[in-house]
């Protein structure tokens, strides 16, 4: 079935919500890969994921949407490539409590550059319930100086109806005529 | 015998008009309609007469839009002032074409129904001014826009056939919001606006330093006050600092917050309620500086799909609503809060050169997409 290749990815630094974002919205309990976090890792969270995690939209006719989410270390860059062959589009999360969150999402944005310039990309910014600043003026300053035009919205991965948003900002992005 | 039903005759009140034209209009009535129409007083009447060369005119305007927002008003004027539900008759008064507008303010009132009608002197222009919005547009020469909804999804009204209703934001609680927001950044303080609602006053605190807006109207109210000329509304304002606003936000009243940027996006939307702001056109070219942070902003219908086109390219708000297959109404209340936020920018059109729109491609998993959304809505 044609429809089984179709996946969207998240990614994003560790602790940014990735797993848990995907949790919010698939039909199947995620496959986490996670592992007790060794290195820097661990100041931010007690497990990481070390492979990918995985979550399932089910739709009509029995077309499915895979959700991959990478893992955020970067020594597991190697894997980003295979995880986005065949993506339908990128969702970027950021976590606002982290100490140079614009780096991350310029090193996120290099290291997908190819696929974004084919697909499209949509971000998310986590945690800024208690970290105000940068504000998602800032964020879109910063993006407009990569050249590169999508949206940036404030969410709590926990919250469907945010990455629900997150996702159909994706799709129209992607094809306005839908809903026409 | 049955007894013979006849028509009531339509009753009609004058506003601004002096009490020789009041006698002049009562001799006309009984003589010229036939009895059709018929002076009464201004609690009871059906349609009411408004005199805009009056000297106090906009303001009985006001009145009277305010305490019979459902009462059709025929406007009397040596130029067309350009008002919502009104039907425009020029002086000198010809007493058929006042009689005919009449009776078909009175039937459009009756039928709620706005559609042409076959009057050809009672004219109409697309401006219109200090409009009450709530209200559908009468109109004699053009096809109506109203806003739920003015034009059913897919059916698209050539702009030179559509009616468009403008307003002036500084006419609403928005322009003095703006100003106590504006008056607050430059004193590095809070203002606190009090409003009068009924019989007692409520605050609405804004402190630009602190990304606070602290209301105690609740929405609802807050909203039916965005659509009330700010001429009707009883207001007073100070500058309140830091302090006494966290005082505010600790009060045993219920109170709503938001952020300046929640608070003002909600505001310009329920202000333009469909109607877009004076000074723009909808063929005016616009463009997103960014997406709107969509997620934490009071939701407008077709919210993400205008955003998306137009952050891709710039576009005229009638070339939005006719690709996306939306009301009209849908672009003009999003570009109202996109651009009280800052969010717009205005592109001049040069005239030798014409815009280029490039219609967007429908991607090859439309279907699939569609069905994500599906997902998505149920």
């Amino acid at each position: 079935m044609s429809g089984n290749n179709h996946k969207i990815i998240f990614t994003g630094p560790v602790g940014s919500g990735k797993t848990t974002a995907i949790s919010a919205i698939s039909d199947i309990p995620v496959l986490k890969t996670d592992e007790n976090a060794q290195d820097m890792t661990k100041n931010r969270k007690q497990t990481t994921t070390v492979a990918m995690d995985y979550g399932l939209l089910n739709l009509d006719k029995g077309e499915r949407i895979h959700l991959y989410g990478t893992p955020g270390q970067e020594r597991f860059e190697f894997m980003w490539d295979i995880l986005t062959n065949g993506g339908l589009g990128l969702i970027l999360l950021l976590d606002n409590s982290r100490p140079t969150p614009f780096k991350d999402m310029q090193f996120f944005l290099n290291a997908f550059r190819e696929f974004i310039n084919d697909n499209k990309i949509v971000i998310g910014v986590t945690h800024m319930e208690h970290n105000t600043t940068p504000s998602i003026k800032t964020y879109n300053q910063e993006l407009q100086k990569c050249g590169i035009n999508a949206p940036i919205l404030e969410i709590d991965a926990r919250d469907k109806r945010d990455i629900k948003t997150l996702i159909k900002a994706l799709l129209y992005s992607l094809d306005p005529w839908l809903g026409k | 015998m049955p007894k013979q039903i006849t028509a009531e005759p339509i009753r009609v009140t004058t506003i601004g008009l002096d009490e020789r034209s009041q006698e002049v209009l009562r001799i006309a009535f009984s003589s010229a309609s036939k009895g059709s129409c018929i002076l009464s007083d201004d609690a009871t009447a059906d349609v009411a007469i408004c005199n805009m060369d009056s000297s106090n005119a906009k303001a009985l305007w006001h009145k009277n839009s305010v305490l019979h927002p459902d009462r059709p008003v025929v406007v009397i004027s040596v130029k067309d002032p350009c008002l919502d539900n009104s039907i425009y008759v020029s002086k000198p008064i010809n007493i058929t074409t006042l009689i005919t507008s009449i009776e078909q303010a009175n039937h459009n009132r009756s039928e709620l129904t706005f559609s042409k009608v076959s009057s050809a002197t009672a004219t109409h222009t697309q401006q219109n001014i200090h409009s009450a919005p709530p209200q559908p547009r009468m109109d004699q020469d053009k096809n109506i826009v109203t806003e739920e909804p003015p034009v059913p999804d897919g059916q698209w009204q050539d702009e030179s056939d559509t009616v468009i209703s403008y307003y002036s934001p500084t006419d609403y609680l928005q322009g003095k919001l703006q100003e106590a927001y504006i008056l607050a950044k430059s004193k590095k303080s809070a203002t606190q606006l009090s409003i009068k609602l009924k019989g007692s006053w409520s605050s609405i605190t804004l402190d630009p330093t602190h990304n606070k807006v602290i209301s105690e109207i609740d929405n609802e109210a807050l909203k039916s006050l965005c659509t009330t000329p700010i001429c009707c509304i009883e207001t007073r304002s100070k500058l309140v600092n830091n302090n006494a606003f966290f005082e505010t936000s600790k009060s045993d009243k219920p109170s709503i917050e938001d952020t300046n940027e929640q608070f003002l996006w909600k505001i310009a939307l329920w202000t333009s309620a469909g109607r877009l702001p004076q000074g723009m056109t909808p063929s005016h070219l616009i463009q997103l500086k960014h997406w709107p942070n969509l997620t934490r902003l009071i939701q407008s219908p077709n919210d993400i799909r205008i955003s998306a086109l137009l952050t891709e390219q710039p576009s005229a708000p009638a070339l939005i609503a006719k690709v996306l297959g939306i009301p009209i109404t849908h672009v003009f209340s999003f570009y109202a809060a996109s651009h009280a936020l800052g969010l717009t920018t205005s592109l001049t059109r040069n005239s030798a050169q014409k815009p280029s729109f490039n219609i967007p491609q429908k991607s090859k998993h439309h279907s699939l997409f569609g069905k994500i959304l599906n997902k998505f809505s149920s």
